[in-house]
């Protein structure tokens, strides 16, 4: 019995005069702590399950916030006074529509660049033709996305420059046969930005001169296609890639971004005279971005759903594990019934416990997946957000408590004569 | 023999002594492994959906395409913009080729579909006659447009199903009926039965609007085509008419502006995009396994403190380490693997009711990784407490409290 020695018991004697709601709850803590500590192997393996299962629905749901962020800043680089013309409806009312990619052709060519030019809302417009192009430089042969246009390009993109020169409108108009790189290019093709300038690629077995490289937007390194891919060539001097002139989409910018929707409309009204209502969507860059996120969204919501069963088995061992306290705390139990403790007292007891022992995976399982995140930054946008902290916490403390109960009924039910007896 | 006989009685005592706990224990390993097994079950039935799917499509098909969008079984999106579009003397030349059943190119266009005051969004697929013996396309009501009407670009119109009932509410209803597309009157010949799927990469052949392709060419200006579908007569000659076709081609266009791409290479990109997709899930689900793994841990530690006296007078009595250390050993596997065993009768129940609904099955490395991986949480998770309880000396054991 030399245990009854060390429990402070007169706790339930001070609980029949007067308790302020605070220290009970001290009191109740400081019970629940002391037994985890006994049984530390115990208490550190319980919470380890939940540790995993809150780090894995975690991680997964920062790698989900990464990817939109990532998303995002692809997107948001261009400004948000921008609006991008498309042929076809692929991503009108936020629905990617496959069969549409078919209409996804050059269709635009120089006459509409001027009609939106001449705009007054129209602070810079650049048509664009895409077509992936082989290029060979001094370190590898690599395929590139390679953008085709004027030099309003660059402004429209808001690319900025890092090393050499921009083409300009003399430059095309002289049908030079130059190119500007972008960063990722620039590395993988002459090891650097600086040792590109002035070096002549090959593309499709024709020499261009490298005159500049851009600046990284950011997010390279992920393995996705980004902007850092592109390379950019002036229409007139690469038209050998596109002797039909026609350009696949066209990047216009406002200098406001209040009147977006009015200039949305203004340009499908100026399209419209030349092609019909369903052959171009005028989209700006938030509505393609929602397209986008809405697809990814869906997919991390399954997979942090398949991650969070790891969450119900992490529960089903702290109820067992608590069933297995509370047999073997029979006779204190029945002690403290015996000094006055009500079925509250008891089930108030384990049930504090159990919360505790969750809760601790749960803290542990946001600092791993903490450490995790830092280390997936180097390569990801990935983070965790304070939505993040509260759910991960809110969730085990309500694990703790759903498969908490069950034991703690079991242990407050207990009568204490029986209890008592127990051996 | 006699020697597992009494470990197994051994642990099913002591599984009777503590009912609840050992339920528990094994529910944790029970929902782990049904998890994993009805993901993989999902998968193996999505893969057959998927070649049901294509093969209902017709077989030994290869499409011309613009661009490069199936490149070594990578889809690449991006790669049939800029790309270039077919026309009447690319058809001419392909035909030229021996060995092809049915040719028919076609042009493919979001369009806007109206009858009476409904109006619809759909995807106008402007072909030929061919274009229905070659994707196995049935009728339910009415009659295909012939190859005179064709050539006389008649306006009939054949609608997929799904696009009849969007118009019509009733595909009973549409037969004989005008629709306008765009800005052009049309009339309802046919509606054709359904072949179900879509949305799995290959195309949705229910929710097409069927139309000559000369009939439309007012909205075509070009008088283009998107893609040119043919379909040889012997598998085995598929790779020499797709060579032969391509030549014809490459005196035209270059290398990279269009790609000829078998029915089948779709079908198994789509089905390995989805494989990885399932094998991330399975992962994933797997996380629960682990956590299951260390529950069982954690009960075996709980288990061995309370059996400490009868560790002792087992050693007492002559046991070895070894004995102990299987006897726990063995209490774990076996509470993992009525865990595994219990998961799989489970997911098997759930794909049973699945089924009603998608073609989930279990095959039978389904059923043996099951059965090994509890087995093995059992091992890796129970040889700790077991050495744990192995290296007790007998004295301290026997005079524990």
């Amino acid at each position: 019995m030399s245990f009854l020695l060390k429990m402070p018991l007169h706790y339930h004697r001070l609980k029949l005069f007067v308790m302020s709601e605070l220290t009970e709850f001290k009191y109740l803590i400081g019970f629940a702590v002391k037994d985890l500590i006994k049984n530390k192997t115990r208490t550190f393996l319980t919470s380890l399950g939940i540790l995993i299962g809150i780090s894995s629905v975690v991680i997964l749901n920062s790698l989900g916030l990464g990817l939109k962020k990532y998303i995002e800043i692809q997107f948001k680089s261009l400004g948000s006074n921008l609006v991008i013309v498309m042929p076809g409806k692929a991503f009108s009312g936020g629905n990617f529509r496959p069969t549409s990619m078919y209409q996804m052709n050059p269709v635009f060519d120089e006459k509409d660049i001027r009609n939106i030019e001449k705009n007054s809302l129209t602070q810079v417009v650049a048509p664009a033709f895409v077509k992936f192009l082989e290029f060979k430089g001094d370190l590898s042969t690599r395929t590139y996305e390679t953008v085709i246009s004027t030099e309003n390009i660059f402004t429209v993109l808001n690319s900025e420059l890092d090393q050499g020169l921009l083409f300009n409108r003399k430059d095309i108009d002289k049908r030079t046969k130059i190119a500007v790189l972008g960063s990722s290019p620039a590395q993988k093709l002459f090891g650097s930005p600086a040792n590109s300038i002035g070096k002549t690629v090959k593309i499709n077995n024709q020499s261009y001169k490298v005159i500049g490289v851009l600046k990284s937007k950011g997010g390279a390194g992920s393995g996705i296609e980004s902007i850092d891919d592109h390379v950019y060539l002036p229409y007139k001097g690469a038209s050998s890639f596109n002797p039909d002139k026609k350009f696949l989409a066209i990047y216009a910018k406002t200098s406001n971004q209040d009147n977006l929707d009015k200039y949305k409309d203004v340009i499908s009204n100026i399209l419209s005279k030349r092609y019909a209502e369903d052959d171009f969507s005028v989209l700006t860059q938030q509505e393609i971005l929602t397209t986008f996120t809405s697809i990814f969204n869906i997919i991390n919501i399954v997979l942090v759903a398949i991650a969070a069963i790891s969450l119900i088995v992490g529960g089903v061992g702290i109820m067992n594990i608590m069933f297995v306290s509370v047999v073997q705390r029979i006779k204190e139990i029945g002690i403290r019934r015996a000094y006055g403790a009500r079925e509250r007292d008891i089930l108030l007891l384990f049930l504090s416990q159990t919360i505790i022992l969750s809760l601790i995976g749960g803290i542990l399982g946001l600092l791993l997946s903490y450490l995790v995140v830092l280390i997936i930054q180097n390569y990801f946008p990935v983070y965790i957000d304070l939505q993040t902290v509260i759910l991960a916490l809110s969730i085990s403390s309500a694990i703790g408590l759903i498969f908490g109960v069950l034991p703690a009924l079991r242990a407050a039910r207990l009568t204490p004569v029986e209890a008592i007896r127990k051996e | 023999m006699e020697y597992f006989r009494l470990i197994l009685l051994s642990s099913l005592d002591d599984f009777r002594r503590n009912k609840l706990r050992t339920f528990l224990t094994s529910l944790g390993i029970m929902i782990g492994v049904s998890s994993v097994i009805l993901l993989i079950a999902l998968g193996l039935g999505l893969k057959k959906y998927i070649k049901l799917q294509f093969e209902g499509l017709g077989v030994n098909i290869a499409i011309v395409m613009p661009g490069n969008i199936f490149n070594n079984g990578n889809i690449q999106p991006g790669r049939n913009v800029g790309g270039i579009k077919f026309d009447q003397k690319d058809v001419q030349s392909i035909k030229t080729v021996a060995g092809i059943k049915n040719l028919a190119p076609t042009y493919i266009k979001t369009v806007a579909v109206k009858t009476g005051g409904n109006s619809q969004i759909g995807d106008l697929y402007a072909t030929n006659e061919e274009i229905f013996p070659m994707r196995n396309l049935e009728l339910a009501k009415g009659s295909y447009y012939s190859k005179s009407d064709v050539a006389k670009s008649s306006k009939k119109v054949v609608l997929g199903p799904k696009i009849a009932e969007k118009l019509f509410t009733d595909i009973d209803n549409a037969e004989g009926k005008s629709i306008k597309i765009e800005n052009l009157n049309f009339k309802v010949v046919g509606v054709l039965k359904e072949k179900g799927g879509g949305g799995f990469g290959g195309p949705d052949f229910d929710s097409f609007i069927y139309v000559p392709y000369k009939a439309v060419l007012s909205l075509n200006p070009d008088k283009k085509f998107s893609v040119i579908n043919f379909q040889v007569t012997e598998e085995s000659e598929m790779d020499k008419i797709k060579k032969a076709v391509e030549e014809k081609l490459l005196r035209r266009y270059e290398k990279d502006d269009f790609s000829i791409v078998e029915q089948e290479e779709i079908q198994n990109t789509v089905t390995m995009i989805f494989s990885v997709l399932n094998s991330v899930l399975i992962a994933i689900g797997g996380i629960s396994l682990i956590v299951g793994g260390i529950g069982i841990m954690n009960i075996m530690y709980v288990s061995i403190i309370e059996r400490y006296q009868e560790i002792g007078i087992r050693r007492a009595l002559g046991a070895t380490k070894n004995n102990i250390l299987l006897l726990f050993l063995s209490e774990a596997v076996l509470l993992s693997l009525t865990g595994g065993v219990l998961g799989l009768l489970l997911s098997y129940l759930t794909v049973l009711i699945i089924r009603i609904y998608f073609p989930a099955y279990l095959d039978v490395i389904a059923v043996l990784v099951a059965l090994t991986t509890s087995s093995l949480i059992g091992i890796i998770f129970g040889v700790l407490p077991a050495k744990n309880a192995a290296s007790l000396s007998p004295v301290e054991a026997i005079r524990y409290e």
